[in-house]
């Protein structure tokens, strides 16, 4: 909020820093500085403060009070309440009564916290003085007239916002007898606001209304049919206090916002309907020469006291890393009014009744920390022990994944969670293309892969994310998939197996290096998909097409075996052999290779496929088979005897050995 | 003798390289695993227990405003998470104090998308509790992260009051300026990074507030504690000069080989 530099200085009878310093200083110790505007309009110059008050402190401080009382705090020095502008007195008229006027009835005690009201009449309207045209025109405001400005001044000075009411222009005004109730709106009762704009209200809704109408969206907006002008005679000053949530939940439903929402939406302390009700009667009396009700009618004339609050210089140094006695201790809390009683080591403190931000000793110790100067606060590492930190499964595997992955020359990419198209809604998209759950990752890869062909003729990429696949038994799937597309320009028949066996290459390699060995591929039966990944039950996991994969991640992880099997190598020399074999060209060589792997002795070290070729339609596999024993020399004989079974196995299925 | 022109590029196997968001997670885990941290993971659509109730933001709050959240359809009070404390929540309940635990992932916020804010974006919090952990032990933690993580000995740091529903005392924590590093500069023109002041804004924490160590199944009379909240992104940006953040998620090859 901004401040207004000379607003907040009449509060000090000695001179503030200047704008900047003071800006920075409350920025060190209180709220963040945002900067500086200068005001210079009209003859009125001025500098505005941008501090960004937060919730926590916007039931004090977003009032010139309030910011005074944390300024001196600061500064450590003494302030002013009243900032001197109005000279009337506290002597009302015991003649008028208020209630021989009007009566308050209120509907709602739980949303309508306390309502006062008070009867003003021989009211001067006219031009506001020049003191309260300048204070309103530094922070933006228009002068209406005097009434009305001095309710605005009300508002900003205490942080409590109130209303002036044309009494007159209320039913029964002309037998002096008005019925305030304040009330819920009926559905569709309507209401034009002070600026000309009409409301639709519902039951959820509190007003003020008299026996006819609505007249004011209780902590939002006056009405426009009673608003204060230059005909107004008697004034019926309304300062009530509003449930949060009540004034809340109208302001969003109305989209209307503003400066009494935005206090009444932070909770306005109670006990301020009193402060700013006195305020506004001298006011009132001073500015606009009337005479005020010394009666107020108030509908719950409540006295608050809040709870003291416990507080020990153990807890205290303990929390903040500091070493301060209790008199440190205590002259800091005094310098935001609070009290602290008898006791050593540990003591009551009371506070001021509107810091409604201060509920326990952790908040006490926060207005010590900060007002000590974190800055003076020592850098120390913790000295207790700790267990040491488990690295977890998932952590390591995609660790592992990623890092195999970039030396075979693969990008990672993050892609948007939230799309256009995916299998969970968001109830409140972000637009229109961007307003779903992502179910598949490599819908975005496969995007990206496109447009990185700008740059690459063979871009790599992986991502490994979450997607949410949709709701069973009303609970969200969420899973960790793991996606990488090699991508092409064009894939040419000729080229497609090259293609996949590229891209299956480097998911074997990816798994293997997580400590996944048993990932199996299959023809895949769904169309566009060139085969799908089962896991070491045989239940699918993912899917290939021809120049990419993706992936659960979660079943990979549950399938790492890095446990090592150690056997001494042999020290006896290996016998390696090739078998190679014509097939029907459509033959999978998984089915060969498991025909021959019947036939392999345990001596076999190694049985690896290392040529394909394809030639005047025949096919031909070549294999290498290494034998080596543990406990003698294997002879030539041996070996030749071992393949005579293999190429007899493999004649038997009518293939043609080379 | 052949001739070897030793002058010729090597012949490399061409290396691709790893998201920057990926190699920042992993430097801040490292660092902070060094410090006796485990790292947490968690769901990223959370409970809006997790999310907001377990962190001292009751509903109806205005402190709930302070982060516009996303709202998943079709099941009941269930949030794209808007940083990852609910990993926190979740492991105090599994552990007992004392504990050190990092919990970095992706985040979500419902704002208009422009140069520094994104609808997806990642987070690192922190959490440390034990029988006497305290804001100083807060400062010392925070300032070996920062001088190892941007390299350099002389960075500083300074707390500000601040205000988070999870924390009190909260503080803001702002970090020397990586561009000018405080200093003026020779030609005068103040530093478009810092505005001239010479500190950057770069991460929230506090002490944990009871209410939240409670939730999380841990005696506030007996244990107390600190929290942080790192933004990612907004690390990077400083320390290596990305002035976009859209750029993270475009997905580009000419971006993710740079870092």
């Amino acid at each position: 909020m901004h401040y207004s530099y000379n607003w907040l200085a009449k509060h000090f009878d000695t001179p503030l820093p200047s704008p900047q310093e003071l800006g920075e200083v409350v920025g060190l110790h209180a709220f963040e500085f945002e900067g500086l505007e200068e005001v210079d309009k009209d003859g009125v110059k001025d500098t505005l403060i941008d501090w960004d008050v937060l919730p926590n402190r916007s039931s004090d401080a977003l009032s010139y009070r309030g910011m005074v009382h944390e300024i001196a705090a600061v500064l450590d020095t003494t302030a002013r309440e009243q900032a001197g502008f109005i000279v009337g007195s506290d002597a009302f008229s015991e003649e008028i009564q208020t209630s021989n006027f009007l009566s308050l009835n209120v509907e709602n005690e739980s949303s309508v916290l306390r309502a006062t009201k008070r009867l003003a009449i021989d009211v001067k309207v006219g031009e506001s003085p020049q003191w309260l045209k300048e204070l309103l025109l530094s922070i933006g405001q228009k002068s209406i007239n005097n009434v009305v400005d001095i309710t605005n001044y009300v508002m900003w000075e205490t942080g409590q916002p109130v209303h002036a009411f044309d009494y007159d222009k209320l039913a029964g005004a002309e037998n002096d007898s008005v019925e305030v109730s304040i009330r819920y709106a009926k559905n569709d009762e309507k209401i034009t606001d002070l600026t000309g704009t009409e409301h639709e209200l519902d039951d959820s809704m509190i007003v003020i209304a008299d026996t006819e109408k609505a007249l004011d969206i209780a902590g939002v907006k006056g009405g426009m049919g009673s608003g204060v002008d230059e005909n107004t005679k008697r004034v019926m000053l309304s300062v009530c206090n509003f449930n949060y949530v009540s004034v809340r939940k109208t302001a969003r439903k109305l989209k209307l916002h503003t400066d009494a929402s935005k206090r009444f939406e932070n909770e306005v302390p109670i006990g301020k309907v009193e402060e700013a009700m006195q305020l506004l009667s001298r006011a009132i009396q001073d500015v606009a020469g009337a005479q005020v009700s010394a009666e107020i009618v108030d509908s719950n004339p409540v006295v608050i006291t809040r709870e003291k609050i416990t507080l020990s210089v153990s807890t205290t140094n303990s929390i903040l890393g500091t070493d301060l006695n209790k008199e440190e201790i205590v002259a800091y809390l005094a310098r935001v009014r609070c009290d602290a009683g008898e006791g050593d080591t540990e003591f009551a403190v009371s506070v001021p009744p509107e810091r409604l931000d201060l509920n326990f000793a952790g908040d006490l110790i926060e207005e010590v920390g900060r007002l000590y100067g974190y800055e003076k606060l020592e850098s120390v590492m913790p000295t207790d022990g700790f267990d040491l930190p488990v690295v977890s499964p998932l952590n390591a595997a995609i660790r592992g994944i990623s890092d195999t992955l970039v030396t075979l020359g693969f990008y990672e990419v993050k892609n948007r969670s939230i799309v256009e198209k995916g299998a969970v809604k968001l109830s409140n998209p972000l637009n229109k293309k961007r307003g779903e759950l992502r179910d598949y990752l490599h819908i975005q890869l496969m995007e990206r892969a496109e447009k990185n062909l700008a740059y690459s003729d063979k871009p790599k990429l992986f991502e490994i994310g979450k997607v949410w696949t949709g709701i069973e038994d009303g609970e969200l799937q969420e899973l960790w998939r793991f996606t990488g597309i090699i991508g092409q320009r064009k894939i040419k028949d000729k080229n497609k197996e090259a293609i996949f066996l590229e891209a299956k290459g480097a998911l074997e390699q990816a798994c293997s290096a997580m400590g996944v060995s048993d990932i199996n591929f299959v023809v895949s039966e769904h169309e566009g998909l060139e085969a799908d990944i089962l896991n070491n039950e045989g239940k699918a996991i993912g899917h290939m097409w021809v120049n990419g994969w993706e992936l659960d991640l979660e079943p990979l992880v549950e399938m790492i075996d890095d446990s090592v099997d150690y056997k001494r190598p042999s020290k006896y020399p290996r016998i390696d052999r090739d078998v190679a074999v014509f097939v029907p060209v459509d033959t999978i060589v998984d089915s060969v290779m498991n025909l021959i792997k019947k036939e392999l002795p345990k001596e076999t070290q190694e049985f690896e496929l290392f040529d394909v070729f394809e030639k005047d339609e025949k096919k031909s596999f070549a294999f290498r088979i290494v034998f080596q024993s543990d406990t003698e020399t294997l002879s030539d004989e041996w070996a030749n005897g071992v393949l005579d079974n293999i190429y007899s196995i493999l004649t038997k299925e009518d293939y043609e050995i080379r | 003798m052949t001739f070897i022109d030793v002058t010729r590029p090597g012949t490399q196997l061409k290396r691709g390289n790893l998201h920057i968001i990926t190699k920042t997670i992993r430097e801040i885990e490292d660092i902070f695993t060094r410090m006796g941290f485990e790292t947490a993971e968690g769901p990223e659509v959370e409970d809006e227990f997790h999310n907001f109730d377990a962190l001292n933001v009751p509903a109806d709050h205005p402190a709930r405003d302070m982060q516009d959240t996303f709202w998943v359809s079709g099941v009941e009070e269930m949030v794209l998470r808007t940083h990852t404390s609910g990993v926190q929540n979740r492991a105090m309940s599994e552990k007992t104090p004392p504990m050190r635990i990092i919990a970095p992932g992706r985040v979500f916020r419902n704002e208009s998308i422009d140069a520094t804010h994104e609808a997806q974006f990642h987070q690192c919090e922190g959490l440390m509790v034990g029988e006497d952990i305290s804001l100083a032990n807060l400062k010392g933690v925070l300032l070996q992260f920062l001088r190892v993580y941007f390299d350099d000995d002389t960075v500083q740091l300074r707390f500000r009051p601040g205000y988070f529903p999870f924390v009190e005392p909260g503080v803001e924590v702002d970090v020397t300026c990586t561009k000018c590093k405080g200093m003026v500069a020779a030609d005068d023109v103040t530093c478009n990074v810092c505005k001239g002041s010479g500190w950057i804004e770069i991460l929230g924490s506090g002490m944990v507030h009871p209410n939240v160590l409670e939730a999380g199944g841990i005696d506030s009379k007996k244990y107390q504690g600190f929290a942080f909240g790192i933004g990612i992104e907004r690390l990077i940006m400083l320390k290596h000069g990305v002035d976009d953040i859209r750029d993270f998620y475009d997905g580009e090859i000419p971006f993710i080989q740079q870092f």
